[in-house]
């Protein structure tokens, strides 16, 4: 009985992802897994930027190291000899199954937000964020000039096109739960209270340090995770698959559905997602009656920054502020505990 | 129990607090009262791990904690609450009470998704502690609210409910009656008694109000730029010709 809605949802989603592929167009498989990936994302991003208030602006470098791991770990040794022939014995010679590579790749990176987040995470407020960004530039640059693993700027290809549908929307229901669990138990309760008074924290015994960490490590384990199912779905990328673009798509979506709650996580990427999608057939251009509109590039982009910017300006708080549902907070919240989150970007919290 | 030695604070040269010491006991009710600017918020931040010494220390149950971090502090048995109010806004005011909860009943990450070992049995206890002291501050009703709605009067009594759930032996108070009217004075004078005899716990208590100072203290510390000019029973305090100065001939 406790757990009927989760085997409901669980059946759908098995129903979704078995017989997705074999009804659905191709064309809408592809949308739901990129819809899965993001979400995947943008509920990790979440839990650092919304629950703990540590507006980080790195999450793509996570994404990218993810999907970098992952791709190295999996690529046959054949295509490892002609693509990557510098690669050190060690790497060269492993050939992983794809949930090993995934998960590999997800502890590579909360290993790596450990290890820069224990300096990072005692900054406050903009200079996080200005920091985490650093991140991010490093991690581009680092691949870029790394071509011993990465093949540099040029494309990373020949990656085996493991991700589909089932494996999306697996990992999906897996990120969503540990993350409701974790955000809704005392862990989850310390990042809350971190954010809205470190001072009044600390007085009720919470160490600032280690609540933020595990916000930023735990996020940036499924951004891994994120990645590497996103590689492997491209198939082929470059360091500049994982930059401020991306980085401009994670932020809309989630303070679009806002940043303190996970169901805003979702509601934000579908929103998102559905829109991009139509903003990417009008710019191919179409022809209204007799008015031929042209094709707009990078409309979707421009679209996006808008929609950006008008969020945080008419409603900092995203669509759902930090309401719930019932099914994500499992009852471990009082209802009616009010979409009163309100805070700007970063705004200056120490 | 607690006990400050030479505690000495200067800011960049200021000194806002010389010398201090001062013993307090299990279960006693200590004031500490002088003019705005006197050291005394200085003194609870000393305590409190929010502020290091420049010179001398802060001794709990026979342990130096002056180089402890706040969170430490508040795991070994000192509360506060602060001047003004600092609540967890967003959260609902039962979550802000829990939050000062959980650190007597913790939980680790693979407890928190799994949902075994500790998790079910501490989330029952902490809940059931949290809604003890909502009942016993009065703010039940308003549970599920979120804690920034909440008016003034109401705030200052859950950061109390907040502060006693982390289990303190010793509950520090900064200026707890400010902003009160005299109904909510009294009620709060009420309230600390109370919590005193039923927790069995130590209060150093900062307030401007001398009614309310002089009816609940047993003792009496008064500041005066950073210097204690006196220290004894509300009687003697108030008798005292320093005092009487420090406060411009106004209180006394
Ligand atoms: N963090 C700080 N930095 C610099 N000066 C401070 C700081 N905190 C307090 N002071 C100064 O120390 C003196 C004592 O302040 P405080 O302890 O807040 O007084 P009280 O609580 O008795 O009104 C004041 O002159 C105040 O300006
Ligand atoms: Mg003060």
């Amino acid at each position: 009985m406790k757990y009927a809605r989760l085997v409901v949802a669980l059946a759908l989603i098995g129903l979704l992802a078995g017989l997705g592929p074999h009804v659905l167009p191709e064309y809408w498989v592809r949308v739901l897994i990129v819809l899965g990936i993001n979400i995947i994302l943008v509920s990790s991003l979440g839990l650092s930027n919304g629950f703990t208030g540590v507006f980080s602006l790195g999450h793509p470098g996570f994404v990218a190291l993810g999907a970098y791991v992952s791709g190295i770990l999996t690529l046959e040794l054949t295509k490892k000899g002609a693509y990557l022939p510098d690669l050190p014995g060690f790497l060269a010679g492993v050939q992983l199954p794809f949930l090993p590579a995934t998960l590999i790749a997800g502890v590579f990176c909360a290993l790596v937000a450990v290890v820069i987040g224990i300096p990072l995470m005692r900054l406050s407020g903009n200079y996080v964020s200005v920091a985490t960004l650093g991140f991010l530039v490093i991690v581009n640059v680092v691949l870029v000039n790394a071509e011993q693993f990465t093949r540099g700027s040029r494309t990373f290809t020949g990656i085996p096109p493991y991700t589909d549908l089932g494996w999306v929307a697996g990992w999906a229901v897996v990120t969503l739960l540990v993350l409701s669990r974790v955000a809704y138990s005392p862990l989850g309760r310390a990042m809350r209270a971190t954010r809205d008074d470190p001072i009044a924290a600390q007085a009720v015994g919470i160490h600032i340090l280690p609540a933020r960490l595990m916000a930023f490590a735990l996020g940036a384990f499924f951004a891994g995770v994120g990645g590497a199912l996103y590689g492997h779905y491209l198939v082929s990328f470059s360091p500049a698959t994982f930059y401020v673009a991306m980085l401009v798509q994670q932020l809309t979506m989630l303070v679009l559905g806002g940043q303190a709650s996970l169901t805003g996580a979702v509601v934000g990427v579908s929103a998102i997602t559905l829109l991009s999608e139509v903003l990417r057939n009008l710019e191919r251009g179409f022809s209204l009656g007799s008015l031929q509109v042209p094709a707009v590039f990078g409309a979707s982009q421009i679209a996006l920054g808008f929609i950006f910017i008008l969020v945080m300006v008419y409603r900092p708080q995203g669509l759902l502020g930090d309401r719930e549902l019932p099914l994500v907070t499992g009852g471990r919240v009082a209802k009616g505990a009010g979409p009163v989150y309100k805070d700007t970007v970063g705004g200056g919290r120490t | 129990m607690l006990e400050t030695h030479d505690l000495t604070k200067s800011f960049k040269g200021l000194m806002a607090l010389k010398r201090h010491h001062l013993r307090v006991g299990p279960g006693e009710i200590v004031g500490v009262i002088g003019p705005n600017g006197s050291g005394k918020s200085t003194l609870f931040n000393l305590i409190s791990g929010f502020l290091r010494p420049s010179q001398g220390g802060v001794r709990f149950e026979g342990h130096e904690i002056s180089r402890l971090a706040p969170a430490t502090i508040a795991r070994l048995g000192i509360a506060r609450t602060f001047q003004g109010t600092r609540l967890f806004k967003n959260l609902s005011v039962l979550e802000n009470v829990r939050a000062g909860a959980q650190l007597r009943y913790p939980v680790n990450l693979v407890e928190a998704v799994s949902g075994w070992g500790r998790a079910r049995a501490h989330q029952t206890a902490s809940e059931g502690r949290a809604w003890g002291l909502l009942e016993l501050v009065g703010l039940a009703e308003v549970a599920a609210q979120p804690a920034g709605s909440l008016p003034y009067g109401n705030q200052r009594r859950l950061e109390i409910a907040r502060a006693l759930a982390t289990g303190p032996k010793l509950l520090m108070m900064d200026e707890p009656a400010a902003g009160l009217d005299s109904h909510e004075t009294a009620a709060l004078l009420q309230l600390i008694r109370r919590i005193r005899d039923q927790f069995e716990l130590a209060v150093i208590l900062i307030e401007h109000d001398m009614d309310l100072v002089m009816n609940l203290c047993e003792r009496i510390q008064v500041l005066a730029y950073g210097e204690t000019i006196a220290e004894g029973t509300p009687a003697e305090v108030q008798a005292d010709p320093r005092v009487r100065e420090a406060y411009l001939g106004g209180v006394a």
